[in-house]
């Protein structure tokens, strides 16, 4: 066992497919990050049903997480967990679950904006102080820097992000979950054996991005069966990364920040980490990838940004701790940056 | 057609009551639909869910829900009395 002196933060994921409990040290240092993920037999995540599958886990997954921290869960100081954005019956789930352990605990409770979480936790993993951030995953598609006590959005996503785009098309490709490969993985390795560029909507506007016409002209071509799969899958790919990288770099040239980092769930693609790459060199910022332990949702990023939140005065009464089912990362103050 | 379900609940300790109401306070103070509503209540060692809804479909999805909820609050509970 740990030294109960230590002071430890327990935090709980659940914002869509994954439940997740990350425990960490108040210096950072992440003791456990565990996850079980929902899989759906077809289609996309049913919201209902990923809320039943976190419900029928929570247990197992916190005991799994104990044991890896090896902490006596009497010794945890606060509890945080994911208050939003997300789906509703995911968030609901992890925030009962939350609750009832900081009231059992009789300790402070956090809620924590899932989107700065997932900044923040590239940022302590990667030694990096003031990125202009690249936030990509299936839910969220977001460039923010932070600036004047927030992390403000540069540009973003108007319809669906990336992931999902991506996760959609593999579907309708007819990629499956494998071996606890994500979909977006299988259809990364498709793209690598693409050789034409087919052409796609390529859609930005101001420093905004649009994914649904890009898709839905990808899946009307598959449908037609005129080109071949890896050729859609790179063209999709290279369409969409290249939307992304545009705003991105135009962030870069605004801000005149020196760090670039890359988060979430796609931030374990590499074509879209080479292309990032290349523009961070143009602009002489050291760009950072999150390492892939840490890229899609998980209970450690949750667990330090609790850390981050409560050491800075934020504690979330139990009374008031609704969730944010469309909980925006530039409405949150971050008083742990100056 | 209005619909009304009572759950009972005897627990094993007044703080495991405690809670539970904690826990779920929240959720009954601001419901996800309109199509029903859930009121908690204390009475002895019996944690009382009252629930309200339109028809029956609203009643069962809400039943269901809160029924997940205080069996995964109760297992990690659990967790925590056996760990440590």
């Amino acid at each position: 066992m740990k030294e109960p002196e230590e002071a430890y933060c327990l935090g709980i994921e659940s914002t869509a497919d994954d439940f997740g409990v990350g425990i960490s040290t108040f210096q950072g240092e992440i003791l456990a990050n565990i996850s079980d993920a929902y899989i759906p037999e077809e289609g996309g995540i049913h919201p209902r049903e990923a809320a039943r599958h976190h419900a029928e886990v929570a247990d197992k997954v916190l005991s799994e997480a104990l044991t890896k921290a090896n902490i006596n869960p009497k010794t945890l100081r606060v509890i945080s967990f994911a208050q939003g954005p997300g789906l509703g019956p995911c968030l609901r789930t992890g925030a009962t679950v939350a609750r009832a352990l900081a009231s059992y605990l009789d300790v402070p409770l956090v809620g924590v904006n899932h989107s700065v979480a997932h900044i923040e936790i590239g940022k302590l993993k990667t030694c990096t102080r003031d990125p202009v951030a690249l936030y990509v995953s299936g839910g969220n598609t977001l460039v923010a820097a932070f600036e004047c006590g927030r992390y403000r959005i540069f540009g973003e996503t108007l319809d669906i992000a990336l992931g999902n785009c991506l996760d959609v098309f593999a579907r309708e490709a007819g990629l499956r979950h494998r071996q606890g490969l994500p979909l977006g993985a299988a259809l990364e390795q498709l793209a690598t054996k693409g050789e034409k560029l087919v052409s796609l909507p390529y859609t930005v506007k101001g420093m905004d991005l649009s994914l649904s016409g890009l898709l839905t002209a990808a899946v009307t071509l598959l449908q037609k069966g005129k080109h071949k799969v890896e050729d859609l899958c790179y063209s999709l790919q290279e369409n969409a990364f290249s939307m992304v990288a545009e705003v991105t770099e135009r962030a870069l040239a605004h801000t005149e920040k020196k760090e670039l980092l890359l988060t979430g769930g796609v931030a374990a693609n590499k074509r879209l980490q080479t292309m990032l790459k290349s523009i961070a060199e143009e602009h002489n910022a050291r760009f950072n990838v999150v390492p892939h332990e840490f890229a899609t949702d998980n209970g450690a990023m949750i667990a330090w940004t609790g850390v981050l939140s409560y050491t800075h005065g934020l504690v979330t009464p139990v009374e008031e701790s609704f969730v944010k089912l469309r909980w925006r990362v530039d409405k949150v103050d971050v008083p742990w940056l100056k | 057609m209005k619909t009304k379900a009572t759950v009972r609940l005897q627990l094993a300790s007044e703080k495991q009551l405690a809670t539970l109401l904690n826990a779920l306070a929240p959720e009954t103070a601001v419901p996800a639909t309109k199509r029903s509503r859930a009121v908690i209540e204390k009475e002895d060692k019996f944690l009382i869910l009252n629930v309200e809804a339109e028809d029956t479909v609203a009643l069962r999805a809400m039943l269901n829900a809160y029924l997940r909820w205080i069996s995964s609050a109760l297992n990690v509970m659990e967790v925590i009395e056996n760990t440590g």
